[in-house]
């Protein structure tokens, strides 16, 4: 029942993930345009935290890892958006992206 | 035994439904926010609350004080979910009379025997 399981929340996290970064790279395009957008800027945030939250929950470490990174690296200019740091929060968003394309992990959480 | 979990995430709820719905063989009630979640505990009167810390509106301190306030739910356990990076936050929230605190991520697959431990520890 486990591997079931598993593969039924591995299943609906990346498909509520995909959601996600869909959201997350509009945030990103509000933001090229207004870099003070503090709605926005909170909203992304709230995306990274929950990624870091949920990823190897789900069985996904690397997208744990990544969304530490971006929650972090928010952290860190909350105010304003430089482009050095919208370009970094893409390239995370990004590489969510594509852990999700790559072939889905095996076998029981172990990251814990 | 039922429980309540209060998370704004549906991930986290649909995690923590199938974790302990599915291991746990839990019932599991939901609420996606502090007041919902407060409204929830009066009228349901579950076993035990999982409270998610970092809520827009109404976080899980303000949660958690206003659901021991009120004489129908002050006796519920709380157990709050919180991120590692606020593992800071944890002995505030055992001040504050939280039964216990699990980190996220948390493993889905011991849940259910790891909140069952606390509880009747």
């Amino acid at each position: 029942m486990s591997d079931a399981l598993q593969e039924e929340l591995r299943v609906h996290f990346r498909e509520s993930t995909v959601e996600r970064v869909r959201e997350m790279m509009e945030l990103l395009d509000a933001l090229e345009r207004d870099r003070e957008d503090a709605a926005s800027l909170r909203k992304l945030a709230r995306h990274f935290h929950a990624l870091a939250g949920l990823g190897t929950t789900y069985g996904y470490p690397r997208i744990t890892e990544l969304g530490e990174e971006g929650e972090g690296s928010m952290e860190a200019s909350m105010e304003a958006s430089s482009d050095a740091a919208l370009a970094r929060w893409r390239a995370l968003v990004v590489a969510v992206e594509s852990v999700l394309k790559e072939r889905p992990p095996c076998g029981p959480p172990d990251a814990f | 035994m039922r429980v309540l979990v209060i998370d704004d995430e549906e991930d986290v709820r649909y995690v923590v439904r199938m974790s302990l719905g599915r291991v746990g063989k839990m019932t599991v009630l939901e609420a996606s926010s502090g007041a919902e979640g407060i409204a929830r505990a009066r009228s349901e009167k579950p076993d035990f609350i999982l409270l998610d810390m970092m809520m827009p509106d109404m976080d899980g301190a303000a949660t958690f004080l206003q659901l021991r306030a009120n004489e129908e739910t002050a006796s519920i356990p709380v157990v709050f979910l919180t991120a590692k990076a606020m593992a800071s936050e944890v002995q505030r929230l055992k001040d504050l009379g939280a039964r216990a605190v699990v980190l996220k991520p948390f493993n889905p697959m011991t849940l259910a025997a790891d909140l069952t431990a606390i509880l009747e520890g």
